[in-house]
C-alpha cells in the first residue's frame, strides 16, 4: 500500500501550460520601463512600438538603458558640454544609435533622419529640461517622438 | 485537482497588470534660443491650432474663441488645469480648420510633463472623434538652461 497519493503529473501540465502562456503573452520587452520612472498617467490606446528609448528620470538620462548625462536637481548641470543648445555627449550616443537601428531594421538610409525615439519620462520633470533633450534628440536625426505613459484607456 | 486547474485561468484572467500606451509627436518644431514671442506667436496662430502651456493655464490659437486664455481652476497644479475646457476649445478650433490634424503645442519652461501629456489626451479627441491627433511640440519653447 502506498503511504501518499502519487502525482497528478497531467494536471500540473495542464497548469504550467496555462501560467506560461499567460506569461509569455502579457510579459512583452516594449512594456518595460525604468523602475526610477513614474510614468504619467492618460488614455492612450495605441501599443507601444520598439526603438531607441529616451529614459529621463529625475537624476539621469539614459540612453537604451545606458546612463548618458547625470540631472542635478532635476535639471541639467550647468557645466555640461554643448554646441549651440545642443548637448554633445547625447547627441553623441543619440547619434550612434539611431543608424544601427535603421539599418538593421531593413530600411533606407534616408529613414534615419525620420528615426523614432521612445520617451520615458518621469512626469515631474520641467519642460526646460526635456525641451533642451528633445532638441538634442531632433538634432541626431530624430524627427518623431513617441511618449509612453501608463494607458488608463482600460 | 481539476478545479485547481479551472481557477487558476480564472484568477489570471482577473489580474490588471501595468499596460503601457503612448503618444506619437513630431518636432522639435520651433529650434529657437528662447521661447517664441508673443508677436511669433500670434503671427503662427492665423494658419494652425496651438496650444501655448503657461503656468497660468493655457492659450489656444486657431479657435474663434473671445478670451484665447483657459486658467487653471485654482493654483495650477497639473490637476488643476482646465483640461475639459481645452477640449472644448480644440472642438470650436476643429470647426475653423476641418482638416487640420496637428496641433502646436508650446510649453513654457516649468511645465511638468504630465501636464504636456495630458494636452495632448485632451487634443486629440473628444468622446465623440477625432480633433488633433497629431502634436507638433515646439521643443525651442524650453529653456536653454
Amino acid at each position: 500500500m502506498p503511504t501518499s497519493a502519487p502525482y497528478m503529473i497531467t494536471s500540473m501540465l495542464d497548469m504550467f501550460t496555462i501560467i506560461l502562456v499567460f506569461l509569455l503573452n502579457f510579459l512583452d520587452p516594449a512594456n518595460e520601463t525604468e523602475a526610477s520612472v513614474a510614468l504619467p498617467e492618460a488614455a492612450a490606446e495605441t501599443a507601444v512600438g520598439g526603438g531607441v528609448i529616451l529614459t529621463v528620470t529625475r537624476e539621469s538620462v539614459l540612453v537604451d538603458g545606458q546612463a548618458v548625462l547625470p540631472l542635478v536637481d532635476g535639471r541639467i548641470p550647468a557645466g555640461t558640454a554643448r554646441t549651440g543648445r545642443r548637448i554633445d555627449v547625447l547627441h553623441e550616443r543619440l547619434a550612434d544609435a539611431a543608424p544601427k537601428r535603421s539599418v538593421s531594421a531593413g530600411t533606407a538610409e534616408g529613414e534615419a533622419a525620420n528615426a523614432a525615439l521612445a520617451v520615458h519620462c518621469d512626469r515631474a520633470v520641467p519642460f526646460s529640461v526635456l525641451g533642451e533633450l528633445l532638441y538634442t534628440a531632433g538634432q541626431a536625426g530624430f524627427g518623431q517622438f513617441r511618449f509612453v505613459v501608463i494607458s488608463d484607456a482600460g | 485537482m481539476s478545479l485547481v486547474v479551472h481557477l487558476i485561468p480564472m484568477l489570471l484572467l482577473s489580474v490588471r497588470f501595468l499596460t503601457l500606451g503612448q503618444f506619437e509627436a513630431k518636432g522639435p518644431l520651433v529650434p529657437t534660443t528662447a521661447a517664441p514671442s508673443d508677436a511669433a506667436f500670434a503671427e503662427q496662430e492665423r494658419d494652425v491650432v496651438s496650444v501655448r502651456i503657461t503656468p497660468e493655464g493655457f492659450v489656444v490659437g486657431g479657435d474663434d474663441a473671445a478670451d484665447p486664455r483657459i486658467p487653471c481652476r485654482g493654483a495650477c497644479a497639473p490637476d488643476t488645469y482646465d483640461y475639459a475646457a481645452l477640449t472644448r476649445a480644440m472642438v470650436s478650433a476643429k470647426r475653423l480648420h476641418p482638416t487640420e490634424t496637428r496641433v502646436v503645442l508650446a510649453p513654457e519652461p516649468s511645465i511638468a510633463y504630465e501636464v504636456v501629456v495630458r494636452v495632448m489626451e485632451a487634443t486629440r479627441s473628444d468622446a465623440t472623434r477625432p480633433l488633433f491627433p497629431m502634436p507638433l511640440i515646439a521643443a525651442g519653447s524650453g529653456d536653454p538652461r
